[in-house]
């Protein structure tokens, strides 16, 4: 048992840069948790490094790709998505995972996000979700709960909140699932399956907030909201998503939708490679 | 769940036709007419209003009488018949088929006792008995022109039977009923079955290994394709009736599925540990395990109270990365399922007495003091401590050891019964010790040694000459000493008439077998009675030993009481065999007794419903009205006599009927009678043992018959007062024994509401006598009877006057 | 089976060990948002008099031989600063059976 720092070096090291670790998350943040739990996939996995890409957006969890040890790209704001499918089509080999936040992905970014499950491009997506604009000074979001007070909604939110796993099996996604930060492990699994899936994979993590939304929202201190989703969880595997709303009695978690269909680059393969051979005449 | 059998009964349609009674009174030889004079009580019958035709003959019972029955039904248009003769408890099926041959409704057909309550009783008086007999007739004949045809109603039964407990007891009837080709389903509490079974070692008397000849029976019961096992399931809820059950099964979560192969990698790389309850807490076990090596199913089970993730969040995860198979979900739920079964066969088993309460003996407080179930898990090879019996203070064989008979069994410090087994157990024990060690030395104080079964004797002499050393006397005090952990045992050897100081290495405590401590929620699920031991109460402890007092419900093994694996395994086949008599008939025929409801009269007061002791009378709030499940109804009357407003009608007992039997008996010389109410199954049975035993009492006694002591309402007992009667007697069974559960605590409770209510009309109230009397207790009868003879003569005729007054309100 | 207390120390209890653990802190990363103390199924860890350079407390081990490698703070916290490692070679006997058997 150490009681000093230890001179051992974190398991996880390798899949981190050195030079931006340790990170600038607030105590408790749920993107602390969604690094530690997206790198241990890729280390149970033991991918390849140099075959994935990490894509983020704007906003506190955009930060992620630059702490990752993979090729990463930290876009403009709502357009990681469009820069992911850019290069899961140019090069199919490569794991494109997208990393980004609620307003990121789902309101500037929305439009990106249905076509792409539309599409069934073959990018996983994860969404970390503290339910405002934490980075900018806690605004209100399109997943922020009804009622609850923000930086721009003082006498409460007249707006209903997405259900963002809802939205993403609606729009065609192949694989959807639902934890909180504190399922890490099986955020992990999910994390490892929908990485190994053919299609559009998104997976949507409920993250404390604790600085910024938590105390607007009085939900409180990191611990508060981990107790919040000790105690709301159910885990209702393959129920229906339109009845897995996020309430401040029940965060319904689990995975939702799993299945298969065929992706965008794949048809989009066998339709070139179809009409080069009539052209050309050959078989 | 009901099964409605509202049917809209309207008076005026009773009476259709007038009654035309024919009535045989019968010799018997000279059983009755030795003693009465049935010539005379014929001549007498057809003085009777509604009598056609009245007859005495030899032998009404024989073929030639019940022809004569029924060609007079056929000549003279008979609607009503009266036999004259035995008890109906004999031959009352006899006549009614007759009747039914030539074509009267059965239910038209009523007899009168004058053998067994009459000629056997009276032998030296035969001019009063004479006059009884006329009474009687005449009580007969007014209630068979009351009575009205019926059709007996049948209920299907769902070929499929429900085995609550895997032991011994519950596999064999389960494999039973599949082999017959019924649908099984096996609900067993605990992870696997096999009960006791698979704990102990070896079986008395053939010293088998008792896995060894267990796990093929558990193999075929879990691979049966008539078998449905439901293990770590409870029954929770059973509604229904006999042929018609609905049961809910909650199957608990074992959170491994079917795809574990039971290799056991996970199990090695679980860090939690803990007391194995399989080997009662002398070894240890992981958070999953398997219950023990031979469990079916084979399937690994989390035991969620002490898992690292039993909050719901997985914070250890070993077992499944372990897992090759990926056979682990910590998120599995509970799960309900809905049975619907024909018949239940309950083999629950039994628990093992808990010594510690006996101080005297040290459990827990000494580590070498040991139960019998304790030492069954050290001698066994696949035990904890490779069937080496190791003492748990420091590990050693004991160079002797003692083995204390009796713990908590034929004792007031634990159960008053014996446990059956504990002997023979030991003597099986004490053999083990010296297979494996000769020279120990073994003492066993006993109180008696109960060697009855086929081999046991040979056991006991085996034993005996091996050296075993059997002292009669149990200890009053086990002493332990401190540095070596041996034990001092003192007590008295009864037959040297000496005190005895033994020490020993190890005791074995022979601990009794008691009633499953949760047997309570199967108790009120199944509507069963226990029996002052607790265990499940058979329906007759001689001729109906499988069967309960609830329709379709069996017992098997330890829950209807100690026994071996032997008898368990008997009873076992038995229940199946009962079972199945009733899935073969595919129908259950349901006795024309059962009462009607009128539902103009109902107030939906509810009293009905609570003294059923079947849950058979339900509110039914929609219609507005009780309704009666008529396969669930035993015909006990209770709900008859508990209404104040006339809305259960009793079919074959109804309140005119009794009324005009009453009326009849009482017409002549009441203030000289008694007028006695007995229930069919021990009060009037145990009368008919007097007369069988042709036991002599006063001739003054007049018994009417309903099925039970519970039909009797507070207004007959006071229409008898009203008529002038000198007393009345009500008689039912024991309390605690009554055939309908426990219909007869209502009895009571109306007699004492009588007796306060003759206090305030100023009545003597020795005049009504309540008695409780078994079938065999024919001299309790007869007794009573004599004893009441000082009451009648009491009777002034101004106490009869003022007892006219016992229908006014008060 | 009987579903009395179980009050007897296994016979075999000596027999089953379970891996010793290293727990490893990387104390100046902690932040102090108290995951690993909190949720620790074993209790393992309490939070230590001591500051580091951020200005908060981070955890102390308490109970170390109680650890059973879940490693389910590694696993949750933000920020790096806690791991566990199996020490070689060396298993502990199981004061675990023990433990369960009082708290029974």
């Amino acid at each position: 048992m150490a009681e000093q720092t230890t001179q051992i070096a974190h398991p996880l090291e390798p899949f981190l840069r050195k030079t931006t670790i340790p990170h600038i998350w607030c105590p408790g943040c749920g993107d602390g948790t969604i690094l530690n739990s997206f790198v241990t996939a890729l280390k149970e996995l033991e991918v390849n490094l140099d075959k994935i890409a990490v894509i983020s957006g704007i906003g506190c969890i955009g930060r992620i790709a630059g702490y990752t040890n993979t090729d990463s790209f930290h876009t403009t704001h709502g357009r990681p998505i469009p820069f992911a499918v850019g290069v899961k089509l140019a090069n199919p080999e490569l794991n494109v995972i997208v990393i980004s936040g609620d307003g990121d992905l789902f309101a500037i970014g929305g439009n990106h996000f249905i076509h792409a499950a539309r599409r069934n491009i073959g990018i996983k997506v994860i969404c970390s979700n503290n339910f405002n604009y934490g980075m900018t000074g806690g605004q209100q979001g399109p997943t922020t709960p009804l009622a609850s007070r923000t930086a721009t909604t003082p006498f409460g939110n007249i707006e209903h909140p997405f259900n963002l796993v809802h939205l993403a099996a609606a729009s065609g996604a192949v694989y959807v699932a639902r934890w909180t930060t504190l399922h890490v492990r099986r955020m992990t699994e999910s994390i490892k399956k929908a990485i190994q899936k053919e299609g559009f994979s998104f997976i949507e993590i409920v993250s404390p907030c604790p600085e910024i939304y938590g105390k607007a929202s009085k939900i409180g201190t990191a611990m508060d909201f981990m107790n919040w989703f000790k105690k709301a969880s159910v885990i209702q595997n393959f129920s229906d998503p339109a009845q897995a709303e996020i309430t401040a009695e029940k965060i319904p978690v689990g995975e939702f939708v799993d299945v298969e269909k065929p992706t965008f680059e794949k048809l989009l393969r066998e339709m070139t490679a179809q009409a080069q051979g009539k052209v050309t005449g050959g078989a | 769940m009901s099964n409605p059998q509202v049917v809209e009964v309207k008076q005026s349609s009773l009476q259709k036709e007038e009654p035309r009674i024919g009535v045989y009174v019968c010799h018997c030889g000279l059983n009755i007419a030795g003693s009465v004079d049935c010539e005379n009580v014929a001549k007498f019958a057809a003085t009777l209003p509604n009598v056609v035709i009245s007859r005495d003959n030899r032998y009404t019972c024989s073929d030639q009488g019940q022809d004569l029955i029924k060609k007079d039904i056929k000549e003279h248009k008979l609607n009503r018949v009266v036999v004259a003769s035995c008890s109906p408890r004999l031959h009352e099926p006899t006549f009614r088929r007759a009747c039914e041959e030539a074509g009267l409704n059965k239910y038209l057909f009523e007899m009168a006792n004058i053998r067994e309550q009459c000629s056997w009783v009276h032998l030296y008086d035969k001019q009063d008995a004479t006059e009884k007999a006329k009474d009687l007739v005449k009580a007969a004949v007014a209630k068979v022109a009351l009575l009205e045809p019926a059709t007996e109603s049948e209920v299907p039964i769902i070929p499929k039977a429900l085995v609550i407990g895997g032991g011994v007891a519950g596999i064999q009837a389960a494999l039973d009923l599949a082999d017959t080709g019924y649908q099984v389903y096996l609900v067993e509490k605990e992870p696997s079955i096999g009960g006791k079974m698979a704990q102990i070692d070896k079986t008395f008397p053939t010293m088998d290994c008792s896995i060894c000849i267990l796990a093929p029976k558990m193999s075929d019961a879990g691979r049966h394709p008539n078998i449905t096992l439901l293990t770590n399931s409870e029954v929770q809820d059973v509604k229904g009736y006999i042929g018609n059950f609905k049961v809910k099964v909650l199957k608990k979560p074992r959170y491994v599925t079917k795809d574990c192969s039971a290799c056991g990698d996970c199990s090695k790389v679980c860090p939690v540990i803990m007391p194995n309850e399989f080997d009662v807490g002398l070894a240890v076990r992981h958070g999953i395990y398997t219950p023990f090596a031979q469990a079916v199913p084979s399937t690994y089970v989390i035991g969620m109270e002490h898992c690292l993730n039993k909050d719901g969040v997985l914070k250890c995860d070993k077992c499944i990365k372990a897992c090759e198979r990926k056979a682990i979900d910590f998120d599995m739920k509970p799960e309900t399922v809905e049975l619907e079964v024909g018949t239940i066969i309950v083999a629950t088993g039994a628990d093992v007495y808990d010594p510690t309460s006996l101080r005297n003996y040290g459990y827990t407080k000494f580590p070498n003091v040991i139960t019998s179930l304790e030492f069954e898990r050290l001698i066994n090879a696949g035990g904890p401590s490779g069937g080496k019996l190791l003492r748990p203070s420091d590990m050693k064989i004991p160079e002797t050891v003692a083995f204390v008979q009796c713990v908590g069994s034929r004792s007031d410090r634990g159960h008053l019964y014996c446990s059956n087994i504990c002997c023979m157990n030991t003597i099986k024990d004490a053999l083990l010790i010296k297979e494996h060690w000769p020279d120990t030395k073994i003492y066993v104080f006993y109180v008696d040694i109960r060697a009855f079964g086929k081999g046991f004797e040979d056991l006991y002499k085996r034993a005996r000459k091996e050296g075993v050393i059997f002292i009669r006397g149990l200890p009053s005090d086990i002493y332990e000493e401190r540095k070596t952990h041996n034990l001092w045992l003192v007590g008295e050897n009864t037959l040297q008439n000496d005190v005895y100081k033994v020490n020993v290495g190890m005791v074995i405590l022979s601990v009794g077998i008691e009633p499953r401590r949760d047997s309570d929620v199967i108790q009120k699920l199944l509507v069963l009675s226990r029996t002052n031991d607790g265990f499940f109460m058979e329906a007759h402890p001689k001729l109906r030993p499988v069967d309960t007092p609830t329709g379709g419900v069996f017992l098997a093994g330890c829950a209807e009481g100690p026994k071996d694996i032997k008898d368990s395994v008997t009873q076992a086949s038995a229940a199946a065999a009962r079972a199945g008599i009733l899935m073969a008939k595919g129908k259950v025929t349901v006795e024309a007794i059962t009462p009607k409801v009128l539902p103009e009269n109902c107030k939906v007061c509810g009293l009905c419903t609570k003294v059923c002791p079947y849950n058979a009378v339900v509110l039914n709030k929609d219609l507005k009205h009780v309704e009666v499940i008529e396969a669930a109804c035993a015909g006990c009357g209770t709900c008859g006599a508990e209404c104040p407003f006339g809305a259960l009608y009793m079919r074959h007992f109804t309140d005119d009927q009794i009324i005009a039997q009453i009326d009849a008996l009482t017409e002549h010389d009441a203030d000289k009678k008694i007028i006695a109410f007995c229930c069919n199954w021990c009060a009037y049975a145990g009368a008919d043992f007097a007369g069988v035993s042709r036991m002599q009492y006063p001739t003054n006694v007049r018994i009417i018959r309903t099925m039970c002591s519970g039909r009797v309402a507070p207004k007959f007992v006071e229409r008898a007062f009203v008529r002038g009667a000198a007393a009345v007697l009500v008689a039912g069974c024991h309390i605690g024994d009554c055939h309908y559960i426990n219909a007869n605590v209502q009895t009571q409770k109306r007699v004492e509401r009588l007796w306060k209510k003759m206090e305030r009309l100023g009545l003597n109230k020795e005049r009504l006598q309540l008695l409780w009397a078994s079938a065999a207790e024919g001299e309790r009868v007869a007794s009573k009877v004599r004893e009441m003879q000082s009451i009648v003569q009491s009777v002034t005729k101004e106490e009869i006057e003022k007892s006219k007054k016992m229908t006014e309100k008060v | 089976m009987s579903t009395k207390k179980l009050w007897r120390k296994p016979l075999d209890i000596e027999k089953f060990k379970v891996p010793k653990a290293e727990i490893c802190l990387i104390k100046d990363r902690c932040k102090g948002c108290g995951y690993c103390i909190q949720f620790c199924p074993r209790q393992v860890l309490e939070e230590s008099e001591e500051i580091n350079v951020r200005g908060v407390h981070p955890p102390k081990v308490v109970n170390p031989e109680k650890c059973t490698i879940c490693g389910f703070c590694e696993a949750i916290c933000p920020d790096f600063a806690i791991f566990v490692l199996e020490k070689p070679n060396e298993k502990k006997e199981t004061k675990e059976a023990e433990k369960n058997e009082r708290k029974k």
